[in-house]
């Protein structure tokens, strides 16, 4: 369920900064923008699906050695 | 150093009752001189690029793309950063009131208010701490006062020629905070008066040594280092503690009031540093929109940092390893090249 709340108000978050680049004709900026949303929802929905995985810290820490 | 408040309260006196023990209340004393440096460091940076900020420093020394691979470390620090105190929020209510309710009810009130107060300017959020700030000192040094009576000297000495070693071992936490200090210089462009850092920053640093110290001599002061470094938050368990006449108690719903307060400025700077490291990144006229998809990085990273609160904790010491790095460190070396390419 989380899952689907993220991915709505991304979207919402997506129609709504685009449209305000859009009327700036900030081209650059909707090109960077639109590729940092995605890289936030593929991790959302990467995490999102499967919330037991394995955390940041514990990856960080195994890979320390600790 | 509202900044510094709330990882203070949370870090400093388990950390330190635990190095340095009863003499862990003078560690605040030897941290302060690689603060100084510091301070004397970041004026040299900005005497010659007076409306400049930190990301234009690392682009003059170190070139276009040496630049751009620093900036990808501190940006990529910032937004993990970002999600670990956006992450200690929410556990220090659960933690200390409510510990059966959903994390994410937290983190999405946070992240809510702070994206509307984010969108809204930088001028409006920096004129709203310098008022509150004053409230908090004032709230700090009240409670000290109150809590004065509880301390026991007994707890705090003797202190003796053997504490040396470890009071400097203690100072990694303090300077691993205090480290924060070079991150807001990337918001510099914004910043008036860059000819006045070193007194700024000396007064700050003034502030901030009376501030770790008030907090050290309370809480080990009071429940003994043994305790201390036992007890999850001490000093709110402190504040718990302080009682007016037997009368008034249970004041700790006013620390825990600022305290949500400094950890709305802290995730607000944060993202406007994101952001201006963003911009000066991708070389960008403006980053108003950049806030969203930042804010929606800091809701999932703040659940995907750490599966519980020992890992959380586990993680932080890592953290205060790289804020040195990246805050006294990679400056100093910054501040070398600089000086001999002369580009500072």
């Amino acid at each position: 369920m989380t899952v689907v709340y993220f991915i709505i108000v991304m979207i919402l978050l997506f129609i709504f900064d685009l449209k305000d680049l859009k009327k700036k004709k900030q081209k650059k900026e909707m090109v960077i923008y639109a590729t940092m949303m995605i890289l936030v929802g593929i991790l959302g929905v990467f995490y999102f699906v499967n919330p037991e995985r394995q955390s940041f810290s514990e990856i960080i820490l195994s890979l320390i050695g600790q | 150093m509202t900044l510094v408040y709330s990882p203070a309260i949370r870090l400093f006196p388990v950390f330190i009752a635990e190095t340095s023990e009863k003499a862990g209340w003078l560690t605040p004393f030897f941290a302060v001189l690689p603060y100084i440096g510091l301070v004397y460091l970041i004026q040299e940076f900005f005497k010659k690029h007076n409306d400049k900020n930190l990301s234009d420093i690392f682009f003059s020394v170190l070139g276009n793309i040496g630049g751009r691979f620093v900036l990808c470390f501190y940006w990529l620090w910032m937004m993990v950063l970002l999600g670990l105190y956006v992450r200690y929020f929410a556990e220090r209510f659960l933690m200390a009131l409510i510990p059966n309710s959903s994390m994410n009810f937290f983190t999405v009130t946070i992240l809510a208010v702070v994206f509307y107060a984010v969108r809204g300017g930088f001028v409006a959020l920096t004129r709203t701490t310098e008022y509150l700030f004053l409230t908090f000192t004032v709230i700090f040094i009240i409670l000290f006062v109150l809590s004065i009576g509880n301390i026991e000297i007994i707890n705090l000495f003797p202190v003796t020629h053997y504490d040396i070693l470890p009071l400097i071992k203690s100072c990694y936490v303090l300077l691993g905070i205090w480290a924060y200090f070079t991150f807001i210089f990337f918001l510099a462009d914004k910043m008036n008066d860059k000819e006045h850092i070193k007194r700024f920053g000396m007064q700050g640093g003034l502030y901030l040594v009376i501030m770790a110290f008030v907090i050290l001599v309370q809480t080990i002061g009071e429940y003994g280092h043994t305790v201390v470094k036992r007890v999850p938050l001490p000093y709110f368990s402190v504040i718990k503690g302080i009682s007016v006449l037997k009368t008034i108690e249970r004041i700790e719903s006013v620390v825990l009031a600022c305290w949500v307060f400094v950890d709305f400025v802290i995730i607000s700077v944060f993202i406007y540093i994101i952001t201006s490291i963003i911009k000066s990144f991708f070389s960008l006229s403006e980053t108003k929109s950049f806030v969203s998809p930042i804010t929606m990085f800091a809701f999932v990273f703040s659940n995907y940092i750490a599966r519980n609160r020992f890992e959380l904790e586990n993680f932080s010491n890592i953290c205060l390893a790289l804020n040195i790095f990246l805050g006294f460190i990679v400056p100093f070396f910054i501040f070398v090249i600089g000086k001999l390419r002369k580009r500072i």
